[in-house]
């Protein structure tokens, strides 16, 4: 039988989700992205005001369908709107962009349901040892029992393996509660 | 935040979008109210009642996402570059265009009375329309 699942990519803008989705996605993932008119927020051309979407077979029996949010604090409204259904959370994290340990914690916060049941994976990029250890004793110092990767989201092989340690975290959280 | 580098953050820009917002709004029978927001969602200008309990940033955002959905779901039809989308409510018409310039993106929100149909929806919003593009323009 096979399995079908909802997989969210959260995180600030510019931190990797449309790249990551498009990266991991059998077929050509779906976006919105739009002209960028707030280069001071983060200097790109575009932004993502809606969703991005793809869907990758993990195994012969599982369906991962991904959905990125878009990353900008004003599209709040439109996040749990993207987020129904999802089994979990990937968390990105860009740690050269100001402010990310901020915005780390907003973004945990804002999906506090997952967060509670370990149901987000944080995975950071641009990111030092010290800027990792640092990551590490926050969510720590919050309570947060989350994995934490460190991972290119342009890198394949990086996000399935993310990828395929939440659902395991997922697994055993199951299996906990059962 | 706001990137004063960016055109759309123009005051005269903003207040003539404003008053080409209002005097439609004015000349328009079963027409509740215009917003404009810039394809990324920021909210430029609106002739929402100062009164009425509507968040302008929430509903600026909400219809960029709105604007860029239907852009996706028509590409995903084989039909690229939507140019505007219609929501149907009890309490009347939703009704969003996609503007775009040379420079510029932005998108037009219209809400209509119960009693306003489609045909005259649009065509209200089209008059509109012509008079934003036209700013738009002269304003590059």
């Amino acid at each position: 039988m096979q399995i079908q699942n909802k997989v969210l990519f959260i995180g600030p803008m510019g931190a990797g989700k449309t790249t990551a989705i498009q990266t991991l996605s059998d077929d050509v993932a779906a976006s919105t992205e739009v002209q960028n008119s707030n280069k001071e927020m983060f200097n790109k051309e575009t932004t993502t005001v809606a969703m991005d979407y793809g869907a990758i077979q993990l195994d012969d029996n599982q369906r991962i369908h991904l959905y990125g949010i878009p990353g900008q604090k004003h599209f709040e409204p439109v996040w749990p709107v993207v987020a129904k259904g999802a089994i979990g959370a990937i968390l990105l994290v860009n740690a050269s962009q100001p402010n990310w340990q901020q915005d780390t914690l907003y973004f945990i916060k804002a999906f506090d349901m997952l967060a509670k049941s370990n149901s987000i994976l944080v995975a950071a990029n641009r990111i030092t040892d010290e800027q990792h250890d640092e990551l590490a004793e926050l969510l720590d110092q919050q309570g947060y029992c989350l994995p934490l990767l460190t991972t290119d989201p342009r890198f394949h092989d990086e996000l399935v393996l993310a990828l395929n340690i939440l659902i395991a975290n997922l697994e055993i959280e199951i299996s906990i509660d059962d | 935040m706001t990137d004063s580098s960016n055109p759309l953050n123009s005051n005269t820009l903003k207040a003539a979008f404003r008053e080409a917002l209002k005097s439609a709004t004015k000349g328009s029978s079963g027409m509740e109210f215009l917003l404009m927001a810039t394809s990324d969602g920021y909210a430029l200008c609106d002739t929402i009642s100062d009164g009425s309990n509507i968040n302008r940033d929430s509903l600026a955002a909400m219809a960029a996402s709105f604007a860029g959905i239907s852009d996706g779901l028509a590409s995903q039809s084989n039909k690229p570059a939507a140019n505007g989308s219609i929501i149907e409510t009890n309490a009347g018409l939703l009704v969003c265009k996609q503007l775009k310039s040379n420079r510029h993106e932005v998108v037009l929100l219209g809400a209509f009375e119960q009693s306003t149909n489609h045909g005259i929806a649009l065509w209200s919003l089209n008059k509109v329309v012509s008079d934003v593009l036209a700013i738009l323009e002269n304003y590059n």
